[in-house]
């Protein structure tokens, strides 16, 4: 269980070591488990907090590239957020139609929406490009959202597996007590789903911050880029002989910090989710 | 309140499963009537039909003076109590029971006060802030009884409400229900497997098999009166005893003969049962309630007698149940007590319920007495009582 444990915190202390170290000390080959030549200057650099010369005494040399955290840190938010509430909701709308509703060709469609589970998201990526292209929709937030707003199969499976397992009984006695289809799922099983919902919504909010590949064709503009392509761009910025490595461990951490807390404040509900999904 | 009419009520299933065929009944204004049968007899899918949970195939269902067969079910006026209790887990008990107000839009101090009303009447005062997680099962079924009075519908219908409980508490809420019921005078329409729990509460009681009603009527008739050999099997516990029998009617009175041993009737019982001429030498089927049959040396008035082995004595201290062999087989009627009998390998069995005095032991032949005005006699083919 400790070797597990080193294993697993070993790479988040490494970054926060490098963060912590200037660079210079680093290609000086020092290997020490503590960082070398202390400083903060990385982290208030990709902040956008230090002075020419901080960056000069951290870095060694001129700042070779640079990105704006904060702004791609408000991108990653709104993007995250916007896709975790659309995808949620009519995940769970769609899901409970596919549980409960009676309508023609019902388990049919299931299976053909279930199907979109086999399609690699990167055979998508080319007519959504086009389609979000002809929308007028590029580096925009609406076509950073648009692919993943709607709903997922796999969140639509997920949630309706639950419904099921919803008593019948429950969903008649509301509509005796006078509740129609719609009260029914607001006003008794969404909160009776409570905690499938918030598993998925963690489960989404992890997927829409960590998602780099649609991003990074749709948002050229620095100013619609979410920390995962922000970090790639400045991580290409650098010389291939002295990259910065400080700088980029230290954006990581940071990059980072929203899921670290995430998983601290519902570890549980994560990996409870990951048992049941099975695919992460 | 209102009366109800079923009228003919029909179930088909896709797939041409028919869950209930034609059943007409007539539930009075106030009445309370229970619907039993064993699974699978389509009790449940009856009063689903009525609440309007179930589409009706064919036939019609009028409450009050109004046809309900097309009506959706919250248009019905009618309050369901459900066997899992159907409680909404996230809201209190206090906002369970308020609930159907509120989609009443009913203003908020008269829906107080009807909470509250219902509480005490059920005794939930104190457990009006928490949520059902924290209820006991009897709790949480009175709850979802003052789900069903505090909308005050024109009926009430109970799906097997008291099924989850255990014994004890079964036979409390059993009296509870039944009060509630009479003080607020509700048409009841209850489903059960449990023919005790129908014959204890039901004002009348409609026996159910198959999909088709056997027979409704007050319990003591459904007891002494059966109309087929279903009912003389499913209603009374212990189950009546059937068994093939034939007659011979004579100058001096009817000889029933029981495997190779028989009883006499007077002839004054064809007066009752002028039917039974027609049976003269045919087989048939006779019934005998457990009641009906004494130790022999505790019955002096009852002069017909016959020989039986004691294969099993069940002492339930104010009486015992005897399982007797008197060389006849019991006749299969599809009731639960039939399947229950296969266990044990007693399909010989023929039960008799003697005084607590009883000397019977296990092994001993014996004399057992029957009172032979307490006989039925039933068709073997069409399985119907043969009386006018």
């Amino acid at each position: 269980m400790a070797a597990i444990l080193v294993i697993s915190v070993f790479p988040f202390w490494w970054a926060l070591r490098t963060g912590l170290s200037t660079n210079g000390d680093l290609f000086a080959g020092e290997q020490s488990l503590l960082p070398v030549g202390y400083t903060d200057n990385n982290f208030e650099r990709v902040l956008g907090t230090a002075s020419d010369e901080e960056i000069l005494e951290s870095l060694g040399r001129e700042n070779t590239g640079s990105f704006d955290f904060l702004q791609s840190l408000q991108v990653s938010v709104i993007v995250s957020t916007a896709v975790t509430i659309g995808q949620v909701a009519f995940s769970a709308m769609a899901a409970y139609a596919f549980a409960r509703m009676r309508f023609r060709g019902r388990d049919k469609l299931f299976f053909l929406f279930l199907s979109g589970l086999m399609i690699p998201p990167i055979f998508t990526l080319i007519p959504n490009l086009i389609l979000v292209k002809n929308l007028g929709w590029l580096n925009s937030y609406l076509g950073i959202i648009a692919p993943f707003f709607l709903m997922t199969p796999f969140a639509v499976f997920f949630l309706r597996q639950f419904f099921l397992g919803i008593s019948r009984e429950v969903e008649e006695a509301a509509l005796l007590d006078g509740a129609g289809h719609f009260r029914t799922f607001f006003g008794i099983i969404v909160p009776m789903s409570a905690a499938p919902l918030a598993t998925l919504s963690i489960l989404t909010y992890i997927t829409a911050w960590n998602e780099f590949l649609w991003p990074l064709v749709v948002a050229r503009d620095p100013a619609r880029q979410p920390l995962t392509v922000a970090l790639g761009q400045f991580t290409a910025q650098q010389p291939g002989t002295s990259p910065d490595w400080s700088g980029l461990m230290a954006g990581t951490l940071l990059a980072a910090l929203p899921i670290i807390v995430i998983f601290l404040a519902f570890g549980r509900k994560v990996v409870d989710s990951i048992g049941f999904s099975g695919i992460k | 309140m209102a009366t109800v009419e079923l009228e003919e009520l029909t179930k088909v299933y896709p797939g041409g499963v028919t869950a209930v065929n034609a059943m007409s009944l007539s539930i009075d204004d106030g009445e309370f009537v229970v619907f039993v049968g064993p699974s699978g007899c389509g009790k449940s899918t009856a009063l689903r039909m009525v609440a309007g949970l179930e589409e009706i195939s064919r036939g019609a269902l009028r409450i009050g003076d109004a046809d309900m067969t097309k009506v959706h079910p919250r248009d019905r006026d009618i309050a369901m109590v459900f066997q899992n209790y159907a409680l909404y887990p996230h809201l209190t008990v206090r906002k369970n029971i308020a609930y159907p107000l509120k989609l009443a839009k009913v203003g908020k101090s008269e829906m107080e006060q009807r909470v509250e009303r219902t509480a005490e009447v059920l005794h939930l005062t104190e457990f009006l802030d928490r949520k059902p997680a924290a209820l006991s099962g009897g709790q949480r079924q009175r709850v979802a009884m003052g789900r069903a009075i505090v909308r005050e519908p024109a009926v009430f219908l109970m799906d097997e409400p008291l099924s989850n409980l255990d014994a004890k508490l079964r036979v409390y809420m059993r009296s509870e229900i039944s009060r509630i019921q009479r003080d607020l005078g509700v048409t009841t329409i209850y489903v059960t497997h449990d023919q005790v729990e129908a014959m204890t509460m039901g004002d009348r009681v409609a026996v159910l098999n198959g999909g088709v009603l056997q027979q409704v009527d007050k319990p003591s008739v459904l007891y002494r009166q059966p109309a087929n050999i279903f009912v003389a099997g499913f209603v009374g516990s212990p189950a009546m005893n059937l068994f093939e029998s034939t007659i011979s009617i004579g100058d001096a009175g009817v000889t029933v003969a029981t495997g190779d041993q028989q009883v006499e009737l007077p002839l004054s019982f064809l007066d009752d049962c002028p039917a039974l001429r027609g049976y003269d030498g045919l087989p048939l089927v006779c019934g005998i309630r457990p009641d009906d049959v004494y130790d022999a040396a505790l019955a002096p008035d009852f002069s017909q007698r016959i020989a039986a082995n004691v294969q099993l004595l069940e002492e339930l201290g104010s009486e015992i149940v005897a399982h007797l062999d008197i060389g006849v087989q019991r006749v299969e009627t599809g009731g639960p007590s039939a399947d229950a009998d296969d266990d044990e390998d007693l399909g010989s069995a023929f039960l008799g319920r003697f005084a607590q005095q009883s000397e019977a032991r296990v092994g001993q032949r014996m004399e057992i007495a029957i009172d032979v005005s307490a006989l039925h006699f039933f068709d073997r083919a069409s399985g119907e009582v043969i009386r006018a």
